[in-house]
């Protein structure tokens, strides 16, 4: 007893299909140390961007995360759009804030059965994925895709819902929230997730924001921060609060992408309730010129967009900055001292893209 | 749309004391960019309630060092790690130093080579002959990543 | 006579009822957790295939200890049907997880040494409860030997009657023993645990076979142990039996991964709680017989 244990944990994991790597020092089961090591999957795709017209960074954007994909390509198109002050058209608007909150809600089931699986409750993890596929359908049958949906280009989204559709939708939502609503009670009452996740992994509104973090993991320690609140969208004429919680445990954030998704519900019947009518798109003409921060609250929170062109066909500089890259050091220190049945409770509970993060 | 966004241009050796103040103001490090162009433009951005407010400095290509703000803001090492791996510049005074491990990349970065032919764009149509002049990494570049860990 | 042929089944026919009950857990599996699952034959597929691989095994006690973990499983298993003592069962049986726990230990692998470590934990906590339910047996019949008991119950002295506590506290460690959620610390049946699949991790191809059908003639063990709680009528026995292991499945099921202080705790709590009373009610009851 009391020698140290090196476990690798990662980059390929079971537990968490993500490329990480962590160094565990561990000493019998308590992790003393986590040292994360990344760089496997960097793409260079903040330099490929400078290399095509910066029409196509859209494409690529949406390209740098599978689950938020449709975040990515809007961030993209808006931080041009805000550089080439193109005023996209109000339904334009309402349609990216409609994807934009599905894709929330899917990558937020996504993410709760990834943490049930964790945890090892399979049955929860499957019951998770089995509703996040009927929002999938929704995504489908209004885009024609799944995950990679690219309806968003510069100047608006590329493809109109027709009220029928919007209709039946609002149907469907209710009937995915009930269903959802009888997994939600698991997570917050089962004793042994419970168990899993109380007290475990705790970081103080403090430390959480001197460390940066964003999303889910800040508001979960109580910081109120929610970059929908810059009414980016639409987002300014709709009905939306920030959901923190203060314990700034696991079973915080988890609570938090809980509410969240019913938060999300809320936002989409809003959505089609208010949507007005007319064009989903305009033309521009010219190249960009000047540089603009864009930042957009993802599931994973905030993605920060920085462009800079020159009035050519090229960028200058394009960077993204996404919520995992900011979401890191908190995780280094929710690490230490924690033990290793803890650990991708942990790891998972920053909700990490790795992908994402390296670009 | 996107808040009120502020940049600041200052010096060099100022970094340290603004971004102190930065801290105590209560801000937040949101993000760090390096631009290269001319020379390495790099940008500090900091949050307070939805406002970014960004320090800019500017450095050269040769000796290109800048002190390391991860003694204020620790979470900094993550942003100044990927800037030294990708521009190799220099952050003495490193939190956690990865020691150029932080991306794992066989051949050197683009980055730096694109910012001092100072145009970082092939002129339109040429695209595809800038492609073919850039010749693939030779194996003593592959020697030169590795030697670094 | 009759214990020889009995052995004999168990021996030949243990494999083949457990890879089925194994089949059977995995279609009931799916089914809770809205999926389709696999037919019943699939363990027997999976075990198969496996015997076709690449023995890779990491050093060469690693493959002796295993079959000695086969051999002392099925050996206790022997005991069992044989008839003979009850306590030579459970201690033959724990001699057979040791040989398991020395395989993991002697690859070296940090997850396989922290699943073996995790293993042992995981015998402390049931094996109490294991040796109280052999002695609540001997308090109740007068004797270890399972022939004994087995007869006495189908003359009508029902075991359930008199150690009721022992019994759930007997299903208690059961979860722990089938390495079932929320106590499949060590290893679960799905890799995707903090330490991959644990002990298991560095087993491939017949050596991993080897676990699984150590694993099934296990299965039947432990449930011939639930048996013997209800040997009247044999057929109500086995429903009873394999309802038993139904309500594992469904506590597999609707339980998260708990980590081993709990089960430590929650273990021994039980086998204190439930078994320590029933024993000590019936030490009572013989008491005021005999004064009376």
């Amino acid at each position: 007893m009391g020698t140290k244990t090196i476990i690798p944990f990662g980059p390929q994991h079971p537990v968490l299909p993500e490329p990480i790597h962590l160094d565990l020092v561990l000493e019998d089961e308590k992790v003393l140390e986590a040292i994360p090591s990344i760089g496997f999957i960097h793409r260079g795709l903040e330099f490929l961007c400078l290399k095509k017209p910066f029409q196509d960074m859209v494409y690529i954007a949406e390209r740098i995360c599978g689950i938020c994909s449709f975040m990515h390509g809007m961030s993209a198109s808006e931080v041009i759009e805000s550089i080439m002050k193109i005023e996209i058209p109000p339904r334009a608007s309402y349609l990216r804030v409609f994807w934009s909150e599905l894709s929330r809600i899917h990558s937020h089931l996504l993410w709760l059965g990834l943490a049930a699986d964790a945890f090892g409750y399979e049955a929860l993890f499957a019951h998770c994925w089995r509703v996040r596929e009927s929002i999938l359908d929704i995504i489908e049958e209004t885009t024609g895709a799944r995950v990679i949906f690219g309806t968003a280009m510069i100047g608006g989204v590329r493809r109109d819902i027709d009220r029928d559709t919007l209709g039946r939708i609002k149907n469907r939502i209710t009937e995915i929230e009930e269903s959802y609503r009888k997994i939600a009670s698991v997570f917050i009452k089962d004793y042994t997730t419970r168990y899993r996740l109380v007290g475990v992994g705790v970081i103080t509104k403090e430390e959480a924001y001197q460390l940066g973090a964003v999303g889910p993991t800040a508001r979960a320690s109580g910081i109120g921060q929610d970059m929908r609140q810059l009414g980016y969208e639409i987002y300014d004429e709709l009905d939306f609060e920030p959901v923190t919680e203060s314990d700034g445990d696991c079973f915080a954030r988890c609570m938090v992408r809980i509410r969240e998704i019913y938060g999300s519900f809320d936002l989409i019947r809003q959505v089609i309730d208010k949507i007005p009518p007319g064009e989903i798109s305009v033309k521009f003409k010219g190249f960009p010129e000047g540089e603009h921060f864009i930042r957009v609250e993802q599931p994973r929170g905030e993605v920060v967009y920085y462009a800079r062109g020159d009035g050519t066909k090229f960028l200058d500089r394009f960077r993204i900055r996404t919520p995992t890259f900011a979401n890191i050091p908190p995780l280094v220190k929710m690490l230490a001292g924690c033990e290793l049945g803890d650990v991708p409770v942990i790891v998972l509970s920053i909700d990490p893209c790795i992908s994402c993060m390296e670009r | 749309m996107s808040g009120k966004q502020e940049i600041i241009t200052i010096e060099k050796d100022s970094l340290l004391e603004q971004v102190r103040k930065m801290d105590e103001d209560g801000r937040r490090l949101a993000l760090i960019t390096c631009t290269p162009g001319d020379d390495f433009q790099i940008d500090y951005s900091f949050d307070l309630k939805g406002e970014l407010k960004t320090l800019r400095i500017t450095v050269p290509f040769e000796e290109a060092e800048i002190p390391s703000i991860s003694s204020i803001y620790w979470a900094a090492f993550i942003y100044e790690n990927e800037i030294h791996d990708l521009f190799e510049i220099d952050f003495p005074g490193l939190a956690l130093d990865y020691g150029g491990n932080f991306y794992r990349i066989i051949s050197k970065p683009p980055w730096r080579k694109t910012g001092q032919e100072s145009s970082l764009k092939p002129p339109p149509g040429e695209e595809a002959k800038e492609e073919e002049k850039k010749s693939p990494p030779t194996p003593e570049e592959h020697g030169d990543t590795g030697d670094k860990g | 006579m009759t214990s020889l042929w009995l052995i004999i089944g168990y021996v030949v026919l243990a494999p083949l009822i457990g890879g089925i009950i194994s089949g059977l857990d995995r279609i009931i599996t799916a089914r809770m957790q809205g999926r389709y699952g696999p037919p019943v034959r699939q363990a027997f597929f999976d075990v198969f295939k496996l015997f076709e691989k690449q023995n890779l095994t990491v050093n060469r006690f690693h493959g002796y200890y295993l079959v000695c973990f086969l051999i002392f499983i099925i050996f206790s298993g022997i005991l069992f049907f044989g008839g003979s003592d009850l306590l030579m069962v459970v201690f033959a049986f724990t001699v057979a997880d040791i040989f398991l726990v020395l395989a993991a230990y002697s690859t070296n692998s940090p997850y396989c040494s922290i699943g073996a470590e995790r293993e042992l934990l995981q015998m402390l906590a049931a094996e109490p409860m294991l040796l109280l339910t052999a002695v609540g047996f001997y308090m109740v019949f007068g004797s270890f030997h399972v022939s004994v008991i087995y007869r006495a119950a189908l003359g009508g002295k029902l075991p359930i009657l008199y150690l009721p506590g022992v019994f759930l506290g007997l299903t208690y460690v059961l979860t722990i023993k089938f390495r079932k959620s929320p106590f499949d610390l060590s290893t679960s049946h799905h890799a995707h645990q903090e330490l991959i699949k644990g002990l298991t991790t560095e087993f491939a191809g017949p050596s991993l076979a080897l676990i699984e059908i150590a694993h099934w003639y296990e299965t039947v063990l432990l449930l011939g142990m639930v048996y013997l709680f209800f040997a009247f009528v044999p057929i109500i026995g086995v429903i009873i039996t394999l309802f038993i292991y139904f309500v594992e499945i469904l506590i597999d099921n609707t339980n998260a991964r708990i980590k081993w202080q709990l089960m430590l705790e929650s273990a021994w709590l039980a086998t204190l709680v439930l078994g320590g009373l029933n024993l000590l009610a019936l030490y009572l009851f013989a008491m005021i017989s005999k004064g009376g």
